[in-house]
């Protein structure tokens, strides 16, 4: 699966996407069509990768901002030449401009080489194209223009010497008669002569387009490196350890869209004196027992889900962690089902989309895939008897299984084979946000509760809690 | 004083035309020539499709920009192809256009080329900013058909505007159309302190009331006038527009008792939407209107030869239209070099 496949799922994936401050399209071309990471070599690489670069940046005395700030202006530049690398590799003969792109880019290659030089920043390595510059840049002039120089060929210099003598004369209107006629002939041969000498550059950039293909993906990478590195400066992220026995576990998690919501909430509350919302972080460790959390409504359940899968994916792709410490165990896939599943262009109900997608992770378990599967509420939209009965039977089926399964569920699930987490809920009025282990199954009947802190209908509450009294008496 | 000295005390110029035909790259053309080549670097562009070798509504013959050596031009990937001069590619921009990326590039050696550039106006201010680097003394915008925009201060310091037959063959309506545009270009500046207090204001209408406090009319654009009409002509000295100025509100301040009292301000003439009838009839109930920036109109160029072949005569245009404009006309292509 490509990161692209992944940033709508409905965990905040995008919102780390949008934060992350990338000045290239390439950078941003690359991340998006960047494979989820599945091995561990992988994993550790990118990490490794990752850690030197912040270590260099942000953790060594004397590394000048001006450097780095010079290296991003030069990363601001670079283009996407895809087009012209494939115009290239298919023989098309070159054209100025894409001369021009080529010249930009391996001058652009250069000056990155030396900022990277500067900064003691190896961890990626840019070809060097110095052959390419020399070939477009025959005067040796370093300046980022082109045309077809004189210097590619004494008759070009000789002609281009003539025409620019006849032109004087145009000008000069003293020109004979046959001048005209000599322009336009002059004018043929240096076309026909530009086109030949293209055709020679063109043949001889095409052994270096491997190289400045690499190149531009790795200018790209590069941008991508430095904009996860101030991301994890920025927003307080950890390093990951690779987890090598089936445990995953979090301390302190958090969920940065949230965080930054609830900062834009106090800065705008400020003046009012009022409350501070605060982000509980939650810690949470699990194996492949599959885990039902319950739990008051309002009281983060669906959080811990999104947080959990935005962690996997942005571990997987070699990202920070917003947590305080983590430990994570590579998946193999990440099934993600969390909100509507309906789709009313194909014709599924709610309850149709969720099964199907639920059917998903049992295929993917059946295969024997070491999955993380999320799934928030299932089988809510149909009566709670059947319901149960769907839960309870799913928990029971991967409960052997290589699947770490976590769900959130307001129904009363029994059995010891699976783990219970308890949102600790209201406690004396205040939302308690941290998860317990529990054993009873005994769901928190904290709704009605929860409606009147919201303030709404008081008549329809006073009748709930009449309709509540009298079953209990039933 | 010749025109071409006029130019050359300003950083930027836009050259608009009234309508298709009306001499524009023939004027173009001109002034590329006669501006100094030693010492004094030009950077030129035309706003859209422009610099075509045919016309593309009529049909008729079109000169092509003809450059000299050491000035920089941008236009399409396109057209740079097809550029019968030799020059060197300095930059590829961020601007697009139908015919591809928008290039630069500095001639080498003289030649013909069409352009075609940006085409929005705040495009064309980023590529205005964009050409600083290469040290130009003066850009010029080759404005496009009714794209009065071009012309705009916020793009250009000074003008020149073309016109001619193919604007009107009737020689009294082009001298009067003629002249309303180049009195809107001519609207004079708001005093300072009321420049300062509109000139950052984007949106909506604001006005300065009777005790000199600024007052938002909370209106999305002088469209939806009705709703306040009242609280505006009611207590205000100043009422400013910040997007485009309408018939309906310029009617609806002509109509208010106030008309006198009140000084009407948009941003500069290129926002002026209204009609001859609305604006005459607001200036003889003793309107007031200002603009917070003014180009410098330079000249009036005509082309008296209409595209279906009609020629007005060049000497009376020239002389009834100075005399209507107060301003140096000129007709390039007769008596060009003359001027």
């Amino acid at each position: 699966m490509l990161f692209k496949d992944f940033f709508d799922a409905p965990c905040g994936l995008r919102y780390m996407l949008e934060s992350l401050q990338l000045v290239s399209s390439c950078g941003r071309s690359r991340l998006l069509s960047s494979e989820m990471l599945v091995s561990q070599g992988d994993i550790e690489e990118s990490y490794k990768k990752l850690r030197i670069a912040y270590r260099t940046i942000y953790e060594t005395d004397g590394v000048t901002g001006s450097a780095l700030a010079s290296l991003k202006h030069k990363l601001m530049c670079l283009r996407d030449i895809s087009g012209t690398i494939s115009r290239l590799a298919n023989k098309v003969v070159l054209d100025d401009i894409d001369l021009f792109e080529i010249k930009y880019i391996a001058l652009l290659a250069g000056a990155v080489r030396g900022y990277l030089e500067e900064l003691k920043l190896g961890v990626i390595e840019i070809p060097d194209l110095e052959d390419v510059v020399k070939i477009l840049d025959p005067d040796g002039m370093r300046v980022e223009s082109f045309y077809v120089y004189d210097s590619y060929s004494k008759e070009l210099g000789r002609i281009r010497g003539e025409l620019k003598k006849l032109q004087g004369l145009e000008i000069g209107r003293d020109k004979a008669a046959t001048t005209d006629s000599r322009i336009t002939e002059l004018i043929e041969r240096e076309r026909l002569l530009e086109r030949k000498i293209r055709e020679n550059l063109s043949d001889l950039l095409r052994e270096h387009a491997e190289s400045i293909k690499l190149a531009v993906d790795s200018l790209g990478d590069l941008d991508v490196l430095l904009a996860k590195c101030l991301q994890i400066k920025e927003m307080g992220l950890c390093f990951p350890e690779i987890s090598s026995d089936g445990r995953t576990s979090y301390e302190g998690m958090f969920h940065p869209q949230i965080l930054s919501v609830y900062e834009e909430y106090n800065k705008l509350h400020a003046d009012f004196g009022g409350e501070k919302k605060r982000f509980t972080p939650i810690d949470i460790e699990f194996v492949h027992i599959p885990i039902s959390i319950i739990g008051a409504n309002m009281g983060g359940k669906t959080v811990v889900l999104k947080m959990l899968a935005l962690n996997q994916l942005l571990f997987q792709f070699g990202f920070g962690i917003p947590a305080k410490r983590a430990e994570i165990e590579i998946k193999d896939e990440v099934r993600i089902c969390i909100g509507d599943e309906q789709d009313e262009l194909s014709g599924l109900s709610s309850f149709a989309g969720e099964i199907k997608a639920i059917d998903g992770v049992l295929q993917s378990a059946a295969q024997g895939k070491k999955l993380l599967a999320l799934i928030d509420e299932p089988a809510r939209t149909t009566n709670p008897i059947e319901g149960t009965a769907l839960v309870a039977a799913l928990l029971n089926v991967l409960k052997d299984s290589e699947i770490s399964l976590i769900i959130t569920t307001h129904y009363n699930i029994p059995g010891e084979f699976f783990r219970r987490l308890r949102v600790n809920g209201l406690v004396n009025g205040k939302m308690d946000y941290r998860l317990g282990e529990t054993k009873s199954g005994d769901i928190p009947h904290e709704a009605i509760n929860i409606a009147k802190s919201l303030k709404v209908n008081e008549q329809w509450i006073g009748e709930a809690e009449k309709f509540l009294d009298k079953k209990i008496i039933d | 004083m010749s025109f071409i000295s006029e130019i050359q005390k300003f950083n930027s110029l836009s050259i608009v035309g009234l309508e298709k035909n009306t001499g524009k790259t023939v004027c173009l053309n001109y002034i590329l020539d006669r501006l100094p080549s030693q010492n004094y670097k030009v950077a030129v562009t035309s706003i859209g499709i422009d610099g075509e070798s045919k016309d593309q509504v009529t049909g008729t013959a079109k000169p092509e920009i003809i450059l000299k050596e050491g000035t920089y031009f941008s236009t399409s990937e396109v057209y740079y192809s097809r550029r019968n001069l030799l020059s060197e590619l300095v930059e590829i921009t961020g601007e697009r256009s139908s015919l591809g990326r928008i290039v630069t590039a500095k001639v080498l050696r003289g030649g013909k080329v069409m352009l075609g550039g940006p085409s929005s106006a705040a495009s064309l201010r980023r590529w205005k900013e964009g050409v600083k680097k290469f040290d130009v003394d003066l850009t010029i915008i080759d404005g496009a058909l009714s794209r009065m925009s071009s012309g705009s201060p916020a793009i250009s310091e000074s003008l020149i505007i073309t016109t001619g037959a193919a604007y009107s063959i009737d020689m009294e309506r082009l001298v009067r159309r003629t002249k309303y545009v180049v009195g809107l270009v001519g609207i004079d500046k708001a005093e300072p302190s009321v420049r300062d207090r509109f000139m950052d204001i984007e949106r909506g209408v604001w006005g300065i009331d009777l005790n000199g406090g600024l007052v938002d009319f909370h209106l999305e654009s002088s469209l939806t006038v009705d709703k306040v009409k009242d609280d505006i002509t009611k207590n205000s000295s100043h009422v400013f527009v910040s997007g485009a100025l309408t018939d309906r509100f310029l009617n609806m301040i002509s109509d208010s008792d106030r008309v006198k009292d009140i000084v009407l301000v948009v941003r500069d003439f290129t926002k002026m939407f209204v009609t001859e009838e609305a604006y005459r009839n607001f200036l003889r109930r003793g309107g007031n209107l200002r603009v917070l920036q003014k180009s410098r109109l330079i000249a009036v160029c005509v082309n008296p030869v209409s595209p279906r072949g009609v020629v007005l005569d060049s000497g009376t245009l020239c002389g009834k239209l100075g005399e209507a404009l107060q301003l140096p006309v000129y007709d390039i292509v007769k008596c060009g070099d003359v001027i």
